[in-house]
């Protein structure tokens, strides 16, 4: 439904994008990538908002920026938070039913909110509604059409856990009535919640796709650098390096060896009963790069020619 | 097309910007007043000039100026123009609803004290169909095109402030060929000769003319308002 060519997009000197190419069909697709992947600017080039710099991006075969007729099928949650002043959740909603030329557009309006777990006769202005709240009006005013594609920017965002289960589920169900649903997270555990087909986006490039679970064994089967403090590194060290569970080691200082592994899960077993084995007491066991970004990093790199 | 008006009209009209503007008017219209107990023989022509020199040049242009640039503006420098130009909706049916709905405010807000200082003057039935037709047909013109340059022009509320402080009450007085390009010179050309009277300081274009570049430079502005809306990036 969404086919993106060799899309880069450039503000002034910075790259958002770098020749991107994906195509995103039927069902949920969750579009995983750290703050400043360039999620937003795919999301907003998708819709029309913008042009890419260069390739192009087709939905439904149309260019979404000069095509009328592809507003008509898109509904866009986006990132930014902020929502018109002055106004309540029901004519919020309603304003959008009604310029998408809906016959009811209160009755339009009222499902939608009830959808997202909202009182649609909450007469408050939305700029009085929390943060939560928010959002959901926002993915209220996006579904109040039934858009054959629906793009989500970060649609989780400060949702409770509860809420954000049921998002969740709302978003799954949608996916499963033949649509393109499509929700984009820098957070992994929303996305294994999705259990969708996963495109992962990481300084701007296509960095890995394919379903959660191959994305999930890819994070996991990557080399992992540890610090381990102990009362003797270098015994550690050379015990380790013949234990067959990592493939460098280096001195670090301060009692401490800096270790390198691809069986992770291995070197967790083997390491307490390696210590004990070699009478050395483990001070600290600490993971440098398991945090996304570094993750993210490494599938860039892994895919780069 | 009603809702959008309605939420339309609500980014732009505040309590402070409506007490502020109804304050600016109920100072003119003292000054009208002001002009009636005074003992002058002149009554008739400092009408005149009050009405050019103090709504024309500046109240006029002033609140067309905060409500056109906050309409379609204000949207786009808080990203909310997103919830209207994804919608399937023609760019210049929104561009007339936003005109509507800043009208909708601008017209009353300066018709009525315009209006109103010319009866308390004691000025001529003439000189207020004057006065009405001049200040409608500015506010038109100085809202579409305020309503392009909000949404192009970050700021727009200070450039504009320059912009009608400096070329519309200064530097268009100064000759016929920057008067031209003046908004002001065109309605003021309009206030003299439809009230038949000399307005002092003002340089007059002819009466039709006049009227055709007003019309002309609101259908401009809607146009380019438009246009800029279909061309933009929205965030």
């Amino acid at each position: 439904m969404i086919e993106i060519k060799n899309v880069a997009k450039w503000y002034g000197g910075v790259v958002a994008l770098s020749g991107l190419t994906a195509t995103i069909g039927r069902g949920l697709t969750s579009l995983l990538g750290p703050n400043g992947a360039g999620k937003s600017s795919l999301i907003r080039i998708m819709c029309g908002l913008t042009s890419p710099s260069q390739g192009s991006v087709r939905v439904l075969g149309k260019d979404p920026r000069s095509s009328g007729e592809i507003r008509k099928v898109i509904g866009l949650v986006p990132q930014q938070e902020r929502l018109p002043p002055g106004v309540n959740a029901l004519e919020f909603v309603a304003m959008a039913a009604s310029l998408e030329g809906m016959p009811d557009p209160a009755g339009a309006a009222r499902t939608a909110i009830e959808t997202v777990e909202l009182d649609p006769d909450d007469s408050r202005h939305l700029s009085s509604y929390s943060k939560g709240m928010r959002q959901r009006v926002k993915i209220a005013q996006a579904i109040v059409h039934g858009p054959r594609i629906l793009i989500l920017d970060e649609p989780l965002n400060g949702l409770d856990p509860r809420q954000r289960s049921r998002m969740a589920q709302l978003f799954i169900r949608l996916g499963a009535e033949d649509r393109c649903v499509l929700v984009s997270s820098h957070v992994l555990e929303e996305v294994q919640e999705l259990s969708s087909t996963v495109l992962v986006l990481a300084e701007g490039k296509l960095a890995a796709e394919g379903d959660f679970h191959a994305i999930r064994q890819l994070l996991d089967d990557r080399p992992h650098r540890i610090r381990l403090r102990s009362s003797d590194p270098l015994r550690l060290a050379s015990g380790l390096m013949g234990s067959g569970t990592v493939s460098a080691v280096q001195t670090a200082g301060d009692n401490a060896i800096v270790i390198d592994t691809w069986t992770v899960s291995p070197l967790r077993r083997r390491l307490p009963r390696l210590a004990q084995e070699l009478g050395v007491h483990l001070l600290e066991v600490a993971p440098l790069d398991d945090d996304l970004e570094s993750v993210f990093r490494y599938l860039v790199a892994r895919r780069s020619p | 097309m009603t809702s959008l008006y309605r939420i339309l009209l609500r980014t732009s009209v505040t309590r402070g910007r409506l007490l502020a503007f109804l304050a600016g008017g109920a100072l003119i219209d003292l000054i009208g007043y002001a002009l009636r107990v005074s003992d002058y023989a002149n009554r008739e022509t400092d009408v005149y000039i009050l009405v050019d020199g103090a709504a024309l040049a500046l109240y006029v242009p002033v609140v067309a100026l905060v409500f056109s640039t906050s309409s379609l503006g204000d949207l786009a420098q808080d990203a909310t123009l997103v919830y209207i130009w994804l919608r399937p909706v023609a760019r210049w049916k929104v561009v007339l609803v936003a005109l509507a709905a800043t009208l909708m405010v601008v017209l009353p807000l300066t018709l009525v004290p315009v209006g109103l200082a010319v009866v308390l003057a004691g000025a001529s039935s003439q000189a207020l169909g004057a006065a009405t037709a001049s200040t409608a047909l500015a506010a038109c013109a100085y809202t579409a095109i305020f309503t392009a340059f909000g949404l192009r022009v970050r700021h727009a509320l200070i450039f504009g402030l320059g912009y009608v402080l400096i070329w519309e009450a200064g530097v268009a007085s100064i000759g016929k060929g920057p008067a031209s390009l003046s908004i002001r010179h065109y309605a003021e050309s309009l206030l003299a000769h439809i009230g038949n009277q000399t307005v002092p300081g003002a340089i007059e274009a002819d009466l039709w003319p006049s009227v055709i570049v007003l019309a002309a430079v609101t259908v401009a502005g809607a146009a380019l308002t438009t246009i800029l809306l279909t061309r933009q990036d929205v965030a």
